[in-house]
């Protein structure tokens, strides 16, 4: 009696309604809400009972059977464990959107019950022609919801998806005719019994149909002009009960097809990805998006239905059709394209959980699917994995700049949209439920990297670079919003990735560090385009790096493809060699202290993926050492002179942080033991210097507003203990004795020279050369000279920032004067893993190599010495300076358009641009919009088969089929 | 033009498809299993001796609901989107040929549509026919009529009681008998009689009175839209 | 050959035909009401191949009785039934949205329904 009432009481409800509308639209309501909440009970009783929430296993499954006799003469319809969890969502769907369908068609309600019935129907059903049937209703139901919304395109879309359904039909009843001709029978498992010729003609007809219907390309123009045209509301109840039921049930019926071999699904799905995805980065219409984000994941149940089988299969399907669907439900509700919508950060925020769950960030439920299907993938069909990934990276791009563009519309009114708000709180539960499950796989028993001594450095340095960020984080401004909780998120992941103990447990991680921060720093002022770039780099290094994982079976034993991807994975996170352009864009968007833990800490991530690669590998050295040391030097000398000629604080700091990872990249490719304690000792080096420099950017720009180097100066007389632990990080990142940085570079070119890689060596000194520049900028811009008039009441940064330097600069102090308490622990460590060359021998305070020694303590106390004679001299020569305004500055010829023209911080390097003109100018953002281009090129030609006419859609169709038949005899 | 050319093109290569089909096909001579069954058992299961009604009332009763909800929501979608849109003022006036058939005639068709309702089971004929036969007849007084029809609250009113009877109708058999929509929740009875068969004389008449007042509904809206403006 | 396979193969050859004029008409109509008929035509034609696909030669309508031997199958001419049914369901609301948007749009032409697309 359950397994009845849980299908059929909306229907009872839906003739109810057909009576009660006209005469009270509130009994009305409440007949839906009592039918569809006592159907939800049923099906939740059913769920229980089929075991479904285990997930493990959703092959439980009770017959209703129906009408006189049993099948082939009468009709089943097969209550599945995976489909009541499906059916429980359509439920919920229906009940969360009744509310706003009363607002704009009250009458519309027998047709949102009939739209719920026909999908629980379709769900179980076990007979083509009764699939027929509740196909009709379906199409039927939502043209007419289409075409009574009130929207303005919607004739238009319903009469797209009227033909389509119309040619469907005819398809799929020829499809029903040549079955029973040829089987006698109309179960779906009668499919399985034709053979031959029939065979051929069933298989086309059906796949055209189930192809056309789950709108995968290349038969998905409808769809998109769909999703484009109808209501906002429409389409959430779409997506998530007609669309997630047409899906499953193709789930069903392809396995059944007699095709011969299902390989051809995969392939059609796998070029269907990248293909519609190529398109998708051009569409800009949110309908459009969102049915293109439908067709990857139709695509991606064609590759499953190709490449898997079983309870995997099922089960993959499940999850991924059933959240995306949430996912796509809550999107449309909460996002009405008409409107224009606006969200408070609550709301931002909230519309961001259903893009992170279609981008399969973890730990989110779709993740886990993804992850374990690509793994399967990744076993045993390499090209089809490969298309894949890429498609998945295409379809996540484009899903940030829909996010991003939508958030930069984010006004002050809240997301009163509570159907929303519970579809998100459902997912997030759920995927509470299914990391719970999913939770065996995770292994924090041994580690990637053996070396407890190594291990415990990233531990501390991450947990120590997050600890210090959080004091500062109240201290915002402007429209900054809270981002504590999700820094402390991203610190919390960074800080246990190092006791990953296999891949997927880093990746989950790392995922989670990397989309934590995107979301925090998407609560800076303005900052939609610096999220939409991270998030974008975050991606691609992400989707790299679980490719290499899934290559190489979740091991960190690797060579070949997979070590280069996990390579090229943590340059891009480092920002190396062209892909700066997310550093550079993120970090002066960011909030607060989020730059300092992004830059300093969350960088250091990359570095120890690669020392995990390294480590792992046979010869304890990364892939193409000399091609990342070049790398590296490359980067650190572009880097330099990029920061050189940046005109603001924030920005110029990404591109020094970019140009100093270069340096830790030299010293890991050199793959010697004494590569490698200049790349780790630089690695804890740089979080201490870059970590204080930030928070001191961050000081300043929270007490003048502003980081342009135009509008600062002179605030030495404001902020003297900024501009001291400044001064402190600058000495030592300029590399001179006796703070910090010159050990690492000591040791650095030790390494470079013991190798014999000079040209590296000269490119690196030469980038060191560059750095002096822009420290010397950098102080000057922000701390000498005069004071602007406009920061005349600044005053010293608040004490949660100045603590946290003040604590790194005591760091860079000791580094410097007494390195040998860092190398004392680290030689012998790294000297256990098995690198190349002689270990630098520890004396007291000498360090000594084979090419000389270096006493970092003689060596202070000797600078501090000439120091002080030189102040001394200072002190007693009584020069006077004079004090001129910040604009008093003569001129004559021509006037300046504006004051800011003649302030000496504007283009301050303005004669060395000049010098160095006459090198090709390179810039990463040419090449960059070359790319991107060149991709948008790639998808406008995919999408110019989306004419707009509705027969165009139709011949799509029936070509493909043509093309099926040619296929399947040529190949059969 | 090039549109011609690609239509003419899929055409015939599909028509070459069904011609390669047809050409090795070979005309069967017996019934197939299910088909074979359905002759075989049909009237002792179900008590009608017309078996395509006993397959579609019966047997595949699912269906045949499924079918009335597909005509349900066409109906309930035609009413709703042409409530949604400006109406004309006066429907355009029948001849006087039309006005006085529609005077006449309807008595006799809706006696007959009930005819071919209740012999669903013995004759050709059943729920769909007959109301469709039944809806023609107010398709006459409409077309007679020279007024627009306004909401008739009847004619939602049977549509809404005869969708919940047939929907509690299969409810009976799941609790009784366990299978959804079941037949023989009525007695059997002997085959061949007006009341025999079951609930199946019973589905017929709330088919045809569904069909009935859909199709009626669906042509009062189209009336009421395609007056003069 | 027989009366029975002419009448046979001549229902395929109706049926079929249909279906690709139906098929045709669609793919190159401009009018929607002229691509709504082509639709009717075709449903007609796959409604027949759908009473083909039951069809036996030298039988009788399923329709018990003392006299008759031998039936034809039944499921198909009820399937037929179900099909004709939602035909009429599925062409009443075409019609409907096919004239609004004709008039949103000002003509019945087809392309010139073009608003939404790549």
């Amino acid at each position: 009696m359950v397994k009845a009432l849980a299908i059929f009481l909306p229907l009872l409800g839906a003739f109810i309604n057909a009576w009660l509308p006209g005469k009270s639209p509130k009994a009305s309501r409440v007949v839906s809400y009592l039918m569809l909440t006592a159907g939800l009970i049923a099906v939740i009783m059913l769920s229980i009972q089929l075991g479904a929430w285990n997930l493990r296993d959703l092959s439980d499954s009770v017959i209703l059977s129906t009408g006189v006799g049993s099948p082939p003469l009468s009709i089943n319809l097969e209550i599945t464990a995976g489909g009541t969890l499906a059916a429980i969502v359509m439920y919920a769907a229906t009940i969360f959107s009744l509310h706003r369908f009363a607002l704009t068609t009250p009458k519309s309600q027998p047709l949102i019950l009939a739209l719920l019935t026909a999908s629980l129907g379709l769900l179980f059903a076990t007979d083509i022609f009764n699939s027929f049937v509740f196909l009709e209703i379906g199409s039927i139901v939502t043209i007419g919801l289409t075409a009574a919304c009130k929207c303005g395109s919607r004739w238009e879309a319903a009469i797209k998806a009227a033909l389509v359904s119309g040619l469907v039909t005819i398809l799929y009843l020829l499809a029903v005719a040549v079955l029973y001709r040829s089987t006698g029978m109309l179960t779906l498992a009668a499919l399985g019994n034709v053979s031959g010729a029939s065979a051929v003609i069933v298989a086309i007809l059906l796949l055209t149909v189930i192809v056309t219907e789950i709108k995968a390309f290349p038969l998905t123009g409808w769809g998109l002009d769909f999703y484009q045209g109808t209501s906002s509301i429409v389409a959430g109840l779409y997506s998530a009960t007609w669309s997630l039921a047409v899906l499953l049930w193709a789930a069903k019926v392809l396995p059944l097809l007699p095709i011969g071999n299902p390989i051809i699904y995969a392939w059609i799905g796998a070029a269907g990805l990248v293909f519609s995805q190529l398109a998708g980065l051009r569409a800009s219409s949110s309908g459009r998006i969102m049915g293109y984000s439908t067709s990857a994941y139709a695509s991606l149940l064609l590759v499953a239905a190709g490449t898997t089988t079983g309870a995997f299969y099922t089960q993959t399907v499940i999850v991924l059709m059933i959240f995306s669907s949430i996912a796509k439900f809550s999107l449309f509700m909460l996002g009405n394209p008409e409107k224009k919508d606006q969200w408070s950060g609550f709301g931002t925020l909230l519309f961001l959980v259903p893009i992170l769950l279609l981008a399969g960030i973890p730990p989110l439920p779709i993740f886990w699917a993804k992850f374990a299907f690509l793994a399967h993938l990744a076993s045993g069909f390499p090209v089809i994995f490969y298309a894949v990934l890429a498609g998945l990276l295409l379809e996540a791009v484009y899903l940030f700049r829909f996010w991003s563009a939508r958030s930069e519309k984010t006004g002050e009114k809240s997301a009163k949209r509570p159907s929303a708000v519970a579809a998100v709180l459902l997912m997030l539960l759920a995927s509470v439920w299914i990391t719970r499950m999913s939770w065996g796989a995770l292994d924090f028993s041994g580690s990637i990297i053996e070396s407890a001594g190594l291990r415990n450095i990233f531990h501390g340095l991450f947990a120590i670079g997050t600890l210090l960020c959080l004091p500062g984080v109240f201290n915002r401004i402007g429209r900054e919003k809270s981002y504590w909780f999700w820094l402390l998120i991203s610190g919390a992941a960074l800080t246990i990735l190092p006791a990953a103990g296999n891949g997927l447990t880093f990746y989950l991680l790392w995922e989670i560090s990397a989309f934590a921060a995107v979301i925090g720093v998407s609560k800076g002022t303005a900052a939609s385009k610096g999220t939409f770039w991270y998030a974008v780099f975050a991606s691609l290094s992400g989707y790299l790096l679980l490719g290499g994982i899934l290559l190489s079976k979740g091991s960190f034993a690797m060579a070949g493809v997979p070590a280069v991807l996990i390579t090229i994975a943590a340059l891009v996170k480092m920002g190396q060699f062209g892909t700066h352009l997310w550093n550079v864009r993120t970090y002066p968007a960011a909030p607060g202290t989020l730059p300092a833990f992004l830059s300093g800490t969350s960088s250091k991530a990359a570095v120890l993926l690669l020392v995990a690669v390294a480590v792992n590998s046979s010869s304890a050295s990364l892939p193409w050492g000399r091609v990342i040391a070049w790398i590296g030097a490359l980067t650190a000398l572009g880097g330099a002179i990029l920061a050189a000629l940046a005109p603001d604080y924030k920005k110029m700091l990404a591109h020094a942080s970019v140009s100093q990872l270069g340096y830790i990249l030299m010293g890991l490719g050199l793959a010697s033991i004494l590569g490698w304690t200049a790349a780790i000792y630089h690695t804890i080096h740089h979080l201490i210097f870059k970590m204080a420099l930030f928070l001191g950017a961050a000081g300043v720009l929270y007490r003048t507003g502003t980081t342009e180097f135009n509008n600062l100066g002179g605030l030495v007389k404001k902020m003297p203990w900024t501009f001291a632990f400044t001064l402190i990080s600058v000495i030592s990142f300029a590399s001179i004795p006796p703070l910090a940085g010159f050990g690492s570079k000591w040791l650095l070119y030790n390494g470079l020279i013991e190798q014999g890689w000079l040209p590296v060596l000269i490119v690196g000194m030469f980038a060191s050369v560059v750095a002096f520049l822009y420290s010397f900028r950098l102080l000057h811009g922000v701390f000498l000279g005069q004071l602007s008039p406009k920061n005349a009441h600044a005053k010293e940064a608040p004490l949660p920032l100045l603590i946290p330097q003040a604590l790194l600069a005591m760091a860079i102090m000791v580094l410097g004067f007494k390195p040998t308490i860092l190398l004392n622990f680290l030689v012998p460590v790294l000297e256990k893993i098995g690198l190349s060359g002689l270990a630098p021998v520890i004396q007291g305070d000498m360090v000594l190599t084979t090419m000389g020694t270096w006493n970092a303590w003689m060596v202070g106390l000797m600078v501090m010495g000439l120091f002080g004679f030189a102040f001394v001299f200072y002190w007693i020569s009584g020069h006077k300076p004079k004090y001129v305004g910040q604009l008093d500055i003569g001129f004559a010829g021509e006037m300046p358009p504006s004051a800011d023209e003649v302030h000496y911080s504007n283009n301050f390097f303005r004669p060395y641009q000049r010098a160095l003109s006459f090198l090709p100018k390179i810039h990463a953002q040419k090449i960059f919009s070359g790319v991107n281009k060149t991709f948008n090129m790639l998808g406008d030609g995919v999408r110019a088969l989306f004419t707009g006419d509705g027969r165009t859609y139709l011949a799509h169709s029936l070509i493909f089929l043509l093309l099926l038949f040619v296929f399947l005899n040529g190949g059969m | 033009m090039i549109r011609t050319y690609v239509g003419l093109i899929i055409v015939l290569a599909l028509g070459a498809i069904v011609v390669s089909s047809l050409s090795n096909y070979s005309v069967p001579l017996e019934l197939g299993s299910t088909g074979h069954n359905y002759t075989q058992r049909g009237v002792d299961d179900t008590g009608s001796v017309n078996l395509v009604t006993a397959v579609v009332v019966a047997y595949r009763g699912l269906d045949t609901l499924g079918e009335v909800v597909v005509l349900f929501s066409a109906s309930t979608a035609v009413v709703l989107i042409l409530t949604l849109i400006p109406m004309g003022a006066n429907p355009t006036p029948s001849s006087s040929i039309v006005s006085f058939t529609a005077g006449v005639l309807p008595g006799a068709i809706v006696l007959f549509g009930i005819y071919i309702i209740s012999h669903g089971h013995l004759s050709p004929g059943g729920g769909f026919p007959g109301g469709a036969v039944v809806a023609s007849a107010f398709l006459l007084i409409m077309l007679g009529s020279n007024t627009i029809p306004g909401q008739s609250r009847l004619l939602a009113s049977i549509e809404s009681l005869a969708g919940l009877t047939f929907g509690l109708l299969g409810f009976w058999g799941m609790m009784t008998l366990g299978q959804f929509l079941n037949n023989k929740v009525l007695p059997v009875g002997s085959p061949g009689k007006l009341l025999s068969a079951g609930i199946i004389p019973l589905i017929s008449l709330v088919i045809g009175a569904k069909v009935a007042s859909e199709l009626s509904g669906v042509f009062a809206s189209y009336r009421k839209a395609g007056g003069e403006k | 050959m027989t009366a029975q396979s002419l009448f046979y193969w001549s229902l395929v050859v109706t049926a079929a035909g249909l279906v690709l004029i139906g098929l045709w008409g669609v793919l190159t109509r401009k009018n929607i009401l002229r691509i709504a008929l082509a639709f009717t035509l075709a449903d007609t034609g796959v409604n027949l191949i759908l009473v083909w696909s039951g069809f036996l030669p030298n039988r009788s309508a399923p329709i018990v009785d003392a006299s008759v031997t031998s039936m034809v199958d039944p499921l198909p001419q009820a399937l037929v039934l179900t099909s004709i049914v939602i035909g009429v369901a599925v062409a009443a609301l075409f019609v409907v949205v096919g004239v609004l948007a004709s008039r949103k749009s000002g003509s019945a032409d087809v392309r010139r329904m073009k608003e939404l697309r790549w």
